[in-house]
């Protein structure tokens, strides 16, 4: 998890004034070099813009937003670059104004971000214009000056926001590029295709124009909904993980402290935030076969027998079979699947991408498992679960995923384990401070050919 | 059930050729060139195969564009050639890809859509020769939403019967595409009909991010209906036999589609809160339930309250108190409430149907209780595989559980839909 640190008063205030300073040298510099704003076509570019950014979507979904914003305001540069181009770096720039002067940040008296906002969105859109403009008068091709323009949008938006925000709260560049990278697309589908239709707009009339902001409209109208599925999917997963633990009392906190350390290991490892997105769905789901295991093994307090062991066993991998019938879930069963988990598994005709993703949500599941107090012991302390994941690398765990774990747990500065649990259950009896034995499914196969039931989630 | 990103790379490659391929098409044809106006068709007919969807019942062929914007950018006779060429060729690989009944129903639903267009388009160029391209567009546009709403009445595609206003996004889509094509094509050239098409494929994106979407959620939400069944609390298959029936009498019932799909979800999850409650091991002796459907209704209610899930589906499965004879207080915890005791008394045997029906008939006490028992008698009546195909959708998950006794989770008389009412061994 990344660390924030507050900037003080006084640095933000700074920043803040040189966000707006900045804007405003680019306004004073686009109204001297190219006109003032054309005043008739940034009221009609600026209507539906101001309704777009005031029905904006969540900023933190913004991996695939259909920006109207952004279309408007390069159709209008194409309009006025195809007509004449005077005032269109001016008027180009008060359009996409809109995105960050809406309702919402004046009511919630968001000040320091509208100022980042009205920074990054003026340097944004007067180098785009700019370059536009530039590369128009000196007889470039017009779909370079195009992919230019949109290219110097782009790059001037992320850079600014990817600064402001490593300096309000310290998050590291690579953190934030992973979240801002799926956007980049979105830049160039809706930048060249405004430009387009502005070009096309001057030639064919305004019906292109009405047109495409149909078509925009849909999709945004369709990415909202999209939003609200998504939404009431992690809803669904969460309906699921408290019925997992409410079946096994003792494991309190398990599932979700398992998608976080299959996060960690995801990021760590650089895997693409979609993937990494279905790993953390998966590691949610890893103990799913736990909901076909009577609650009265799972919670029986002493050992299992071997008959015990053997129903826990078979009802964990039919729950995990009947579950994979579902297509969602069908990925989902091999992680939540024992056999995969295990790095020294024989081969099967799972997907290699599946069976890794196995890996990871066994180092984690294994992890959590040690640096948690359970019935059978206490929680071991960081370095010892540590030594046990090096321990077994490359025989129950993938040393690669392994390394990971404790290289991002290293580096964050974060402490798991004896004194630093977060979620306690409390035991009747007290837990020894070491042994075996407990109530999750994981560890099970070495308890089971001993006749006890040592039943960690994944513990080594 | 809908695999996930099966046709993506294809319908989205041939999207994005599509602008380019019907504007280097248009163009031709005024020159006479032959082989171009293969080309047109060829790709008139991949369109045609590729959906433009949002969820699998509100899907329409993303060649829609280009049979609506043909008649305007061809004379009556070349597009007459393309569209019908075209449809031919569809037809002929969807039977290939998927048989007889498949291509039949792509064949009718191309062939009816096409002429109407086409007949549409090429009557207001002849009525008002100096009619913008547009307009001639807009009207091959309306003629086709037209011709399509009645054709899918009578032919399914893909197995499901096509949800108008659920569709409505995607035809106001392929209207205005197809209206932006018509246009630059004609007006500037053959490269631009490419930029035109670009608006179409964000929309298309995003409706493909949101059928995938609801489809996840859709599967999700099948998932969570089996736990109360993997936990032994209600027998294996119920819920998706349940919400097959429920589906159905919405249906009949001309409930909307967010009506539907709540009632859907609800009976679905109605025994979700029955997951607290364990059952009791084999041959335990109990006096009293775990917990009362009451109970049930109001837990599971709580759990999905909790944890953010729409708060309407959550209400309905406290109102509706599936597995009681409670009065219910809408239509919908009406329908909820006779598929769970429908299913209830007919499981995994057909046979038991009529005896089923009439006894939630016998047992409907008021008003609305009865319309849902009746209607459920004309639906079984009218349609008799019904019963079949809902417990041959709860077989699936049957398979699954083969070699291991669930029964034994839920007591010995596992197979009673009231688990928490164990009788005394």
């Amino acid at each position: 998890m990344p660390r924030t640190s507050p900037l003080t008063s006084t640095r933000k205030t700074l920043i803040d004034f040189a966000f707006l300073a900045a804007a405003v040298a680019a306004v004073t510099m686009a109204v001297t070099v190219n006109g003032q704003p054309r005043w008739v076509t940034l009221v009609v570019f600026s209507l539906p813009a101001v309704a777009s950014a005031n029905t904006a979507l969540r900023p933190w979904d913004a991996d695939a937003d259909v920006s109207l914003v952004l279309f408007l305001a390069m159709a209008a540069l194409g309009f006025l670059g195809a007509d004449g181009n005077e005032g269109a770096i001016a008027t180009t720039i008060a359009i996409s104004l809109c995105d960050a002067l809406t309702w919402d940040t004046f009511r919630r008296r968001r000040w320091h971000a509208v100022a980042i906002n009205i920074g990054a969105t003026t340097l944004s859109a007067g180098g785009a214009a700019s370059t536009y403009l530039l590369l128009l008068q000196l007889d470039v091709l017009q779909v370079i000056a195009m992919g230019a323009s949109v290219v110097a949008y782009a790059s001037i938006n992320i850079c600014t926001l990817l600064f402001s925000v490593y300096l309000d709260r310290e998050i590291p560049v690579k953190v934030l590029w992973s979240d801002i990278r799926p956007t980049i697309p979105n830049y160039f589908a809706t930048g060249i295709i405004g430009l387009l239709v502005g070009v096309l707009a001057v030639t064919i009339g305004p019906a292109v124009i009405v047109f495409s902001i149909i078509l925009f409209a849909i999709s945004r109208w369709t990415f909202t909904t999209f939003l609200r599925l998504r939404s009431t999917q992690g809803a669904v997963l969460r309906v699921f993980v408290r019925l997992i633990e409410a079946k096994d009392a003792y494991t309190a906190g398990h599932t979700e402290r398992v998608a976080v350390f299959a996060r960690c290991i995801g990021e760590e490892l650089g895997l693409p935030p979609e993937r990494i997105d279905r790993l953390h769905r998966a590691a949610l789901m890893h103990d799913v076969g736990k909901l076909a295991v009577p609650s009265r093994l799972l919670n029986k307090p002493g050992r299992l027998t071997p008959e015990e062991w053997d129903v826990m066993k078979r009802h964990n991998t039919v729950g995990v079979g009947i579950l994979g019938r579902i297509d969602f879930l069908r990925e989902t069963a091999v992680t939540a699947s024992d056999k995969h988990g295990h790095y020294n598994a024989p081969g099967h005709d799972t997907p290699p991408d599946l069976v890794f993703e196995a890996h990871i949500v066994a180092v984690a599941d294994a992890f959590d498992a040690m640096t948690s107090t359970r019935s059978y012991r206490q929680a071991l302390d960081q370095s010892v679960a540590f030594a046990e994941l090096r321990k077994h690398s490359g025989t129950q765990f993938n040393p690669e995923c392994a390394e990971a774990l404790i290289a991002a747990i290293e580096r964050r500065g974060e402490r798991y384990g004896a004194g630093h649990e977060t979620d306690i259950h409390e035991f009747a009896v007290p837990p020894p401070i070491v042994g075996v034995g407990s109530a999750g499914l994981g560890d099970l196969a070495s308890g089971a050919t001993a006749g006890v039931s040592s039943t960690s989630d994944g513990e080594a | 059930m809908i695999p996930l990103d099966r046709h993506r790379p294809i319908a989205l490659a041939v999207s994005a050729g599509a602008g380019l391929a019907i504007g280097l098409g248009a163009t031709s044809l005024w020159s006479g060139r032959a082989l171009t106006v293969g080309v047109l068709t060829v790709v008139v007919a991949l369109l045609s195969l590729a959906p433009l969807r949002l969820r699998v019942d509100a899907a329409i062929p993303l060649g829609a564009v280009a049979v609506i914007a043909l008649p305007a950018l061809l004379p009556a006779a070349q597009a007459l050639g393309v569209l019908a060429v075209g449809a031919l060729l569809a037809t002929a690989v969807r039977t290939l890809e998927r048989g007889v009944g498949d291509g039949r129903s792509t064949g009718a639903r191309l062939a009816v859509t096409s002429a109407a267009a086409l007949a549409s388009g090429v009557e207001v160029a002849l009525r008002w020769p100096s009619a913008d391209v547009a307009v001639v567009t807009l009207a091959a546009a309306v003629a086709y939403v037209a011709a399509d709403i009645v054709v899918t009445r009578v032919v399914q595609i893909d197995g499901h019967r096509l949800d108008v206003v659920g569709a409505a996004p995607a035809y106001v889509t392929v209207a205005s595409s197809a209206v932006l094509i018509a246009i630059t094509t004609e007006r500037v050239g053959v490269a631009m009909a490419l930029a035109a098409s670009l608006p179409l494929l964000v929309t298309r994106f995003s409706f493909e991010r949101y059928a995938d979407a609801d489809a996840t959620l859709r599967q999700t939400v099948q998932a969570l209906g089996l736990v109360p069944e993997l936990s032994g609390q209600a027998p294996l298959g119920h819920s998706e036999r349940a919400a097959h029936y429920a589906d159905a009498l919405s249906r009949q019932l001309s409930l909307s589609r967010r009506e539907r799909e709540r009632v859907v979800t609800a009976t679905r999850l109605c025994r979700l809160g029955a997951v607290q409650y364990d059952p009791p091991a084999v041959g335990e002796l109990i006096d009293q339930p775990a917990a009362s459907p009451d109970d049930v209704a109001t837990a599971g209610a709580k759990v999905l309250r909790d944890a953010g899930f729409p708060t309407d589906v959550a209400d309905l499965i406290e109102v509706a108190k599936a597995g009681t004879n409670a009065t219910p207080p809408s239509l919908e915890a009406a329908v909820v409430q006779l598929a769970v005791a429908f299913d209830e008394l007919v499981g995994r045997d057909p046979s038991r149907a009529d005896h089923a029906l009439a006894l939630v008939t016998a047992r409907a006490g008021d008003g609305v209780t009865r319309r849902v028992a009746a209607e459920l008698h004309g639906l079984v009546a009218h349609d008799p595989a019904l019963v079949g195909r809902a417990v041959a959708s709860g077989e699936v998950f049957q398979e699954a559980a083969d070699g291991l006794d669930l029964r034994s989770l839920m007591g010995p008389d596992g197979g009673t839909l009231v688990p928490f009412v164990r009788r005394r061994a």
